[in-house]
C-alpha cells in the first residue's frame, strides 16, 4: 500500500474473559494491520474472536474482558494505555464503528437527524444553527433519498436498509479515518446487502479510509475485500490478499471454510461441512486450536507454539503442515 | 406426476387503522368484487392473487425480498392463518376452508408440517429435546403408552442423526446444528407428506449448514417428502430445489425449473436478485443493482406494474397496462411487459 504505517496495528494481542466457570482465552497472539485505502476482511465461524477483536481496538470490550498481552496503535494512539476522555474522542473522529441489526442499535424514540447531529456536536464538528444542514449533507453522503424529509423520520419509518445507511452516516459524520462494520448486512436482504456493500466501498474508497469488513459470508468478502484474515477459536490462522487466498489457500480451515460454502452451481456433493465444532477455549488448549477438527493433524502439531509463516509474498499462514 | 398441494389465486388482505373491516365484511367485500367497501378503508395486499402447484416428491423454491410476502404465505398454507380469498388443496381436499383454528381436528393436520426459522428461537426452552419431539406425537399420533411414544422419538431423532443422549437435554445445551436438528425432528416426527422449510439454515454457521442440508435431502428422500424451502439463500435454494418461484410485493413475478432462473432469468427483478448474490464477477454483478424501496403494499394500482420505478426496463406502458404473462417454456414464465432476452 501506498504509505507504510498502518491506521490499525494489533500486535500480539491476547484477550481473556474471566467467568465463574473459568477464563475463557478468546484472543491469542492476534496482529493484523490496516492501511489507510484498504478493506480488510475479518472471517470466521461465530466465536472465532472476530468481534471481540474489533471491540478491543475500539477501547470499548466488555468489562469481564482482559487484555493480558499485547498492543494496538490506532492513528499513532495507544487504545490499550489512553483514558477514557481520549477515547471518547478518539471514537467518531479516528474511528466509527458500525455494529450489526441497525434497527436495535438506533434509538428508537428519537428522530434520525437527532441521532446524527448528536455526533456532530458531540465533536464540536457544527453549532446549533448549521447541525440541520450539516446533518443533511451527511445524508446525502450515504445516498438516501429526499434527506430534507428523512432527518425527522424515526427508525421504525424506515427500511432495514435506511437505518443501515443511517448508522453507516452517523459513523462516518466526523469523516474517521478507519471504520469498522461488523456483519454490516446481516438480516438484509440480498438486494439490499448488495446496495449497502457498494455504498461501503464506494465511501471508503472515495475518503480513502481504511476499512475493516467483519462477516462469515466468505463469498462476500471475497468480492469487496482487498486483503483477509481468517479467524478460528481466537487464532489468526490466515491472512493474505484476497486472490491469493481465495485462488490457493494454504491452511487446512480456510481450504474447509471455502469447501463448506455453496457458491452457485455445482451440487450438493461438492460441499462439504466441518468437521466438528470450535473447541472449548476455557483450560488447556493444544497449541493449534484447530487440531482437533483438521484431518492432517500430526503429532508435530502438539509440539510447540505457532508462528506465522510467509509461504509466498504478504501471504501467512500459522499451521505446521500447511497445504 | 400428480399434484400434492394446488393453490389458486390465493389472497390475504389485512384492514389498516382503526376503520377496518370484520373478518366477515371482508369476505363478502371480495365476493362483491371490492365494491361494497367503505371507501376509508385501506388494505394491505399482503398476498394477492397466487397460483402454483408442487407434485409429490418436489422440491419448490420460493424466495423475494423481506416484506413480499412469503411469510404470510406460509402461514396460510400451514394452516395457521385465514386466507381472504382463493383456496388451498392438499390432496385433493379443499384444506384452505377449514378455519385455521380447527384445523388441527383435520387428518391433514399430521400430513403438512413445518420448520420454523431460526432453531435457536422457536424451541421451547422448558421443553428437553424428547419433549419437543414428542409433543407433535402425544397430540396427533394417538399411541398406546409410553413405552411406545419413547420408541417413535427414538426413531425420529435417529433419524436425524440426533445422538440418544442428546434427548434429555435442554435448548441452551445443544449446540446449533443439534438444535437444528431436533427443531427438524419435530416437523417430521409425524411422516408429513409436505414439509414447509423457512430459513432453515439461515440462523447456521456455514461450517453446520453443509451437513443439515444433506440431512434435508436425505430425508426427503427416504420419506418421500414434498418441499417448500423458503429461503433467502438463493445458493442454497440452487442447490436444493427442483423449481424456484419468485415474489415481489405479493404476487409471483416468475417461476421456472430452478437451473433456468439461475441461468436465464426472464424478469428484470429476478435478475438483479441473482446479480445480487456475493461471490461473482463484480464488474458484471453491479450493472443490475436495484435503486430505492419496493412500493407500498398498500391499495396498489391493479392497472400497473408493481416493480414500476425500481425496474431498469419499466416504460409508461407498466403503469397503464397490468403486465402479461409471458413463457418461453411450458414450465416456465413470468410477469412483465418488457421482460429480459436472453444473451
Amino acid at each position: 500500500m501506498s504509505n507504510s504505517v498502518p491506521i490499525l496495528d494489533i500486535k500480539n494481542l491476547s484477550v481473556e474473559f474471566r467467568t465463574r466457570s473459568g477464563v475463557v482465552k478468546a484472543l491469542e497472539n492476534v496482529s493484523l494491520e490496516v492501511f489507510r485505502g484498504e478493506i480488510v476482511g475479518i472471517v470466521g465461524e461465530s466465536g472465532s474472536g472476530k468481534s471481540v477483536s474489533a471491540l478491543t481496538a475500539m477501547g470499548i470490550l466488555d468489562p469481564a474482558g482482559h487484555v493480558t498481552a499485547g498492543s494496538i496503535s490506532l492513528g499513532g494512539l495507544d487504545v490499550l494505555g489512553a483514558s477514557e476522555a481520549v477515547l471518547q474522542t478518539m471514537r467518531g473522529q479516528q474511528a466509527s464503528m458500525i455494529f450489526q441489526s441497525p434497527r436495535t442499535a438506533l434509538n428508537p424514540i428519537r428522530t434520525v437527524g437527532n441521532q446524527i447531529g448528536d455526533v456532530l456536536h458531540r465533536h464540536n464538528m457544527a453549532d446549533r444553527q448549521h447541525l440541520r444542514e450539516m446533518v443533511i449533507r451527511t445524508l446525502k453522503t450515504v445516498r438516501i433519498p429526499d434527506p430534507e424529509r428523512r432527518f425527522d423520520a424515526y427508525p421504525f419509518e424506515l427500511s432495514g436498509g435506511m437505518c443501515q445507511r443511517i448508522m453507516i452516516a452517523m459513523a462516518l459524520a466526523c469523516s474517521p479515518e478507519l471504520l469498522i462494520a461488523d456483519e454490516p448486512t446481516t438480516g438484509l436482504d440480498v438486494t439490499t446487502q448488495a446496495a449497502i456493500m457498494d455504498l461501503i466501498r464506494d465511501l471508503s474508497r472515495e475518503r480513502n479510509m481504511a476499512t475493516v469488513l467483519i462477516t462469515h459470508d466468505l463469498s462476500m468478502a471475497a468480492d469487496y475485500c482487498d486483503k483477509i484474515i481468517v479467524m478460528h477459536a481466537g487464532h489468526v490462522v490466515e491472512s493474505g490478499s484476497s486472490h491469493d487466498l481465495f485462488t490457493s489457500p494454504r491452511h487446512p480451515y480456510t481450504a474447509k471454510l471455502m469447501k463448506a460454502t455453496p457458491n452457485g452451481g455445482g451440487s450438493l456433493d461438492d460441499i462439504a461441512s466441518i468437521h466438528g465444532g470450535l473447541p472449548d477455549l476455557r483450560g488447556l488448549l493444544p497449541p493449534c486450536r484447530f487440531s482437533g477438527r483438521c484431518e492432517r493433524h500430526e503429532a508435530i502439531c502438539d509440539s510447540g507454539p505457532l508462528d506465522a509463516k510467509e509461504v509466498s509474498p504478504n501471504h501467512f499462514v500459522n499451521c505446521q503442515r500447511p497445504l | 406426476m400428480t399434484a400434492l398441494l394446488k393453490v389458486s389465486d390465493l389472497k390475504k388482505y389485512y384492514a389498516l387503522g382503526g376503520k377496518g373491516l370484520s373478518d366477515n365484511a371482508m369476505v363478502s367485500w371480495v365476493r362483491n368484487r371490492f365494491t361494497n367497501a367503505p371507501k376509508e378503508t385501506q388494505m394491505l395486499h399482503a398476498v394477492d392473487g397466487v397460483n402454483f402447484e408442487i407434485s409429490k416428491g418436489e422440491s419448490l423454491g420460493l424466495v423475494g425480498e423481506s416484506g413480499c410476502g412469503k411469510s404470510t404465505l406460509v402461514a396460510m398454507l400451514a394452516r395457521l392463518s385465514d386466507s381472504t380469498s382463493g383456496s388451498i388443496n392438499f390432496a385433493d381436499k379443499d384444506i384452505g376452508s377449514v378455519p385455521a383454528k380447527q384445523f388441527h381436528a383435520e387428518p391433514e393436520r399430521s400430513e403438512l408440517q413445518i420448520v420454523f426459522q431460526d432453531p435457536h428461537e422457536s424451541l421451547n426452552p422448558r421443553f428437553t429435546a424428547f419433549d419437543t419431539i414428542a409433543e407433535p406425537l402425544r397430540r396427533l399420533a394417538n399411541l398406546s403408552s409410553k413405552a411406545e411414544l419413547r420408541a417413535r422419538v427414538e426413531a425420529v431423532a435417529t433419524q436425524v442423526d440426533l445422538p440418544l443422549q442428546l434427548l434429555g437435554r435442554f435448548p441452551h445445551q445443544l449446540s446449533g446444528g443439534q438444535k437444528a436438528r431436533v427443531n427438524i425432528a419435530r416437523a417430521i416426527a409425524l411422516s408429513p407428506k409436505l414439509l414447509i422449510l423457512d430459513e432453515p439454515t439461515s440462523a447456521l454457521d456455514v461450517s453446520v449448514q453443509a451437513v443439515i442440508l444433506k440431512l434435508l435431502v436425505r430425508l426427503k428422500q427416504e420419506l418421500g417428502m414434498s418441499y417448500l424451502f423458503v429461503s433467502h439463500d438463493l445458493n442454497v435454494v440452487r442447490l436444493l430445489c427442483d423449481r424456484v418461484i419468485v415474489m415481489y410485493l405479493g404476487q409471483i413475478i416468475e417461476e421456472g425449473p430452478a437451473e433456468e432462473i439461475f441461468t436465464n432469468p426472464l424478469h428484470p427483478y429476478t435478475r438483479a436478485l441473482i446479480s445480487a448474490i456475493p461471490g461473482q464477477n463484480k464488474e458484471d454483478a453491479s450493472k443490475y443493482r436495484l435503486e430505492g424501496d419496493p412500493l407500498s403494499p398498500v391499495d396498489p394500482d391493479p392497472e400497473a406494474c408493481r416493480f414500476y420505478g425500481r425496474c431498469p426496463n419499466g416504460t409508461d406502458l407498466c403503469t397503464r397496462a397490468a403486465p402479461v404473462k409471458i413463457s418461453p417454456n411450458p414450465d416456465h414464465y413470468a410477469v412483465c411487459h418488457f421482460p429480459v432476452l436472453s444473451e
